[in-house]
């Protein structure tokens, strides 16, 4: 079988070469133009120069350090080439390119934004001859896009060519000097195209940050699906990482990624040089093309790994083998089990006691990333109350959810993934013997049993007092046991 | 270190905040344009399997705006730009509210100031992330004075993090020194140092800085040399465990650009210990890449590339893995002599090596696109043939080819597509050996009106997946968008629309069909840009 495909690639490329190629057609562009002095090829940024039309608009931001490049090559019939000018202001002035001897030249300009410049190329032979120099007139207009729209465009066509399928669609849009390497990039979708079918990509961008004429900088939310060709099974994440953009001759494309990745998941050690912040699970695919869902806990280790292997097992979850140990997990990213038992979620959960006690304003506040109690702030603050009860305000971006009065946190395993609820502009009840689970605006999960609450009017001013222990989970796991 | 975190937040908060201190009327004087867009998304997700979906169920608002201005005063030239995003559904984002771009750049050509969002061309070792904070630039314009670039910020991805707790606190202080010498040849010194303030329990922390030398040198016409050295000394926190780590990495690059042929080669070496948290770069590595791009003819362009990599630079692991990535590729325009024909074919081969795994992977695709009739065809036949020692062997074929063309029916535009494709993978180390397939069509049609300013796209087809050793599943999808620039929105250059989407997915797996779900999506929204 290989050595057919083997012979049917050699077969074609044998044809290409035997096709038959006029004398001349060796050369770019200008044909067989009978002028004495013409261009083997002329080119405007990169592309040819009678593609791009008598009339064209560049994004002053897809311009490498800013700058226009003209360059080409002189064919004259007698003599040598003399020079090369080039004229920006409709030959009002002439500016000499750089030639070289082989008749090659290029020429470089800083041009004005959102002013039409108009381009002459002139080149002469030793002995006077000149080309049709109105044939290269040219206009020029370097556009101030809206960046995000730009940049937009670039992201929307590479997830419609991911959605597609497409390989060669999308791997236009990376530059040749990506920095995980454009082959390595290239391999990983194909892989990608195996593991995965029914793509559906979604995003919204957290920022976006440029250099004028340089790279661009774009922090993302993302919120996909796909279904595994191999299990037949869909998964579902969300999460945020860091692209790169820069221009290149192919215009804006990517140059470099983070993880979690968004495309190329199937070789994700060679394709992402860094990494962002993960508190949700992640979709994976190992080199197999197995693909799983793992907790941010499992997810980091294979970052470190750069390699891991998946197991699927017949209850329909799926063990992950990492150097630290196997994870088994569930098909939404919560782990079932962890071997050898040593490995610990706990190892970074914070926990504590505290007392929270509120005598009026300003409001008490506690705070689950620091463990500390505050002033008028936190994720959580108090506001009032009554017996065994404390009123509270949960903060812009928080939510949470009452898991009842059956439940300690000291053997609660997990928090849920979902079922949370915001409040505006109302408050709600802490009460005492409840458990609460808070999904905190970083994302990430806390765990908060109260205790106790009491309300007293001793000092004359109505004091409430709250006793609680927490669990916060740093690593952004819902996971809080092991 | 709480009183230095909070100082450090309230410097960089006040140094950006100044960009409001310029009276708004100077904004008035010169260019400004705000931009917004806003949409409402209602989801429904139904069925036994709703969970797998990744909509969020009701309706749900997203709104980006932003702003932007730019002007002149005397020399001194400033641009501000605003942007904030507004949304209920989580999987937007977390955040209800949030400042997605807050930026203020002045310049008078000489002197240029960035406080807020910025991100500055250092070469790629050293700096390839934005930070929140602020950049100065001097560019003197003259022969013999460099270009200096000095920086500072924290590398945030987004503004909230500056005011909420629970994000890495990374500061990034950065210089560069770029002198050119000549119209040909540049040389640039950059030195950044990274330090992880505020880190979170079994997260690494990282203190340390990169020294890098970049150049590049024109000597000819369509010749660049390009050579990038860099140096790191690192420490590191893990699990309460302090170490330090020092490396260097070099790269060597040479493009040469001159019809018919476009050759680039490059070499890079990365030791095990370098380091670089504002930059790119992959430790442990040595690479050698090389491109060549020939056009043989007007109409036939050869492509080749070969890249190698290896890690364990120093033997440190038991087992050295090398990577070989070489391909080849023709592109053909007219061939068979027909006008609008294009056909392109690839091969390339993925080994990867060590003393216990070898893997080769091959990749071959044929594409073709022609015009039959009135029909533009664009076809595509791939094979991938998978063999990793004992883990993997399999062969899958991808094909699928797509009819589209486009018809004036009075004021109407007409433009029909159908596709159709299919996938097989054999599955030879299974336990089982299997077969499976995938097979897609689709139908579609755009219409157009331009005297109303509306078009349209509009999309019915299915996807089955049919497995031989598990359950089968099945996606049943439409699609329609349709935009309209109303007239009396022309001024803003304002768009309405609406898009809605319904996917059906259908699981054979459980008899009891505990996975099957639905979604409904419809978004209307519009925006503007003044």
């Amino acid at each position: 079988m290989k050595s057919l495909l083997s012979y049917l690639v050699f077969m074609l490329l044998g044809l290409a070469l035997l096709t038959p190629s006029p004398a001349d057609a060796k050369w770019w562009i200008f044909g067989q133009s009978n002028e004495e002095v013409s261009f083997s090829y002329l080119n405007l940024n990169r592309f040819s120069y009678d593609e791009s039309g008598p009339k064209t608009s560049i994004p002053k931001g897809s311009l490498a350090d800013g700058q226009i490049l003209i360059n080409g090559k002189v064919k004259v019939g007698k003599g040598n080439v003399g020079g090369v000018r080039i004229s920006t202001n409709n030959k009002e002035n002439w500016q000499d390119a750089k030639l070289a001897d082989d008749g090659t030249f290029e020429f470089r300009f800083t041009p004005d934004l959102n002013k039409v410049i108009v381009l002459y190329v002139e080149a002469t032979d030793t002995v006077g001859k000149v080309n049709d120099v109105e044939k290269t007139r040219k206009e020029v207009t370097i556009v101030d896009s809206n960046l995000q729209e730009v940049a937009r465009g670039v992201l929307d066509a590479l997830i419609a060519a991911y959605r597609a399928e497409d390989p060669a669609a999308f791997m236009r849009l990376v530059s040749e000097d990506y920095a995980g390497d454009a082959a390595n990039l290239d391999r990983a979708i194909r892989k990608d195209f195996s593991a995965f079918d029914n793509i559906d990509l979604r995003y919204t961008l957290n920022n976006l940050t440029y250099v004028p004429g340089g790279k661009i900088f774009a922090a993302i939310n993302y919120n996909r699906s796909v279904t595994s060709s191999r299990s037949g099974k869909t998964f579902s994440d969300n999460g945020s990482t860091e692209i790169v953009l820069k221009p290149s001759e192919k215009g804006i494309a990517i140059f470099s990624m983070k993880n979690p990745l968004i495309f190329g998941l199937s070789d994700a050690a060679e394709v992402a040089t860094g990494s962002s912040a993960v508190s949700q699970p992640v979709i994976v695919v190992d080199a197999r093309g197995t693909v799983v869902k793992v907790p941010a806990v499992v997810f980091n280790q294979i970052v470190k790994d750069e390699t891991f292997s998946v197991t699927t097992n017949a209850d329909g979850t799926s063990t992950v083998a990492v150097s630290t140990g196997s994870y088994t997990v569930n098909a939404d990213g919560t782990v079932k089990n962890v071997t050898p038992a040593t490995i610990r979620y706990s190892a970074t959960v914070e926990s504590g006691s505290v007392n929270l006690v509120y005598t009026g304003q300003p409001p008490v506040g506690f705070d689950f990333a620091r463990g500390e109690t505050t002033t008028g702030t936190g994720d959580f603050f108090i506001t009032g109350g009554g017996p065994d009860k404390a009123y509270s305000w949960i903060a812009n971006g928080a939510s949470y959810q009452d898991l009842g009065t059956a439940v300690a946190i000291a053997t609660l395993g997990s928090a849920p993934t979902s079922g949370y609820r915001t409040t505006t502009g109302m408050g709600v009840y802490l009460e005492a013997g409840h458990t609460y689970a808070f999904k905190l605006g970083s994302g990430k999960y806390a765990l908060m049993e109260v205790t106790s609450a009491s309300e007293s009017f001793a000092t004359g001013m109505m004091v409430i007092t709250m006793r609680m222990k927490y669990k916060y989970q740093a690593s952004g796991d819902a996971q809080f046991l092991p | 270190m709480e009183k230095s975190h909070l100082l450090r937040r309230l410097l960089l908060w006040a140094a950006c905040c100044s960009v409001c201190a310029v009276p708004v009327t100077v904004c008035a004087e010169n260019e400004f344009h705000l931009g917004n867009e806003l949409s409402i998304t209602t989801n429904d997700v139904s069925g036994p399997g709703k969970a797998q979906s990744s909509l969020t169920k009701g309706a749900r608002y997203l709104d980006v705006l932003n702003f932007y201005c730019n002007g002149r005063s005397n020399q001194l030239e400033y641009g501000y730009t605003i942007g904030g995003k507004a949304t209920d559904d989580q999987l937007n984002d977390s955040k209800t509210f949030s400042l997605t771009n807050f930026q203020g750049r002045f310049s008078n050509k000489v002197h240029t100031l960035v406080l807020g969002d910025t991100f500055e061309s250092f070469s790629q070792y050293s700096l390839n992330t934005a930070v929140k904070g602020g950049a100065y630039k001097f560019t003197a314009n003259r022969r013999n004075t460099p270009e200096v670039t000095l920086l500072y910020g924290l590398a945030y991805s987004r503004w909230d993090n500056l005011w909420t707790s629970g994000a890495m606190e990374r500061q990034v202080i950065g210089g560069r020194i770029r002198q050119s010498v000549g119209d040909d040849f540049s040389i640039a010194l950059s030195g950044v140092q990274t330090i992880d303030h505020m880190g979170m329990p079994g997260l690494t922390l990282y203190d340390g800085h990169t020294f890098t030398l970049d150049a590049e040198y024109r000597p000819i016409p369509g010749l660049t040399l390009r050579s990038e050295a860099s140096f790191s000394n690192y420490g590191k926190t893990e699990t309460g465990a302090y170490s330090t780590s020092d490396g260097n990495a070099v790269r060597f690059e040479a493009v040469g650009d001159a019809d018919p042929s476009r050759v680039s080669l490059e070499y890079e070496r990365i030791t095990p210990g370098y380091v670089t948290i504002a930059g790119s770069a992959t430790p442990d590595r040595e690479k050698v890449k090389a491109r060549w791009r020939y056009k043989y003819t007007k109409n036939v362009t050869y492509n080749f590339g070969f890249l190698w990599f290896h890690d364990s630079i120093f033997d440190q692991k038991a087992d050295r893995t090398d990577h070989y990535k070489p391909e080849v590729g023709v592109s053909i325009k007219r061939p068979f002599g027909r006008q609008y024909a294009v056909a392109d074919v690839t091969y390339k081969l993925d080994t990867v090596y060590n003393s216990t795994t070898t893997t080769n992977d091959h990749f071959i695709n044929f594409t073709y696109r022609d015009r039959f009739g009135i029909f533009d065809s664009d076809s595509n036949f791939s094979i991938a043939l998978y063999d990793t020692t004992d883990s993997r062997r399999a062969q899958e074929y991808t094909y699928n080819t797509s009819l589209s063309s486009r018809h004036t029916v009075g004021p109407v535009i007409l433009k029909p597509v159908f596709y159709f494709g299919g996938w097989t993978a054999n599955e030879e180390l299974a336990i089982a050996r299997t077969t499976d397939y995938i097979f897609e069509y689709s139908g579609g049609l755009g219409v157009e009106v331009p005297t109303w300013k509306v078009t349209s796209s509009w999309k019915i087809g299915e996807n089955r997946l049919l497995k031989e050793a598990a359950g089968d599943t099945m996606k049943t999808y439409g699609q329609a968008n349709i935009y309209w620039r109303p007239e009396f929105a022309a001024k803003t250059q304002g768009m309405l629309f609406v898009r809605a989407f319904i996917n059906d997915y259908r699981y054979s797996l459980n008899s009891a069909n505990a996975e099957n779900f639905r979604e409904n999506s419809v978004t209307v929204g519009a925006n503007f840009l003044y």
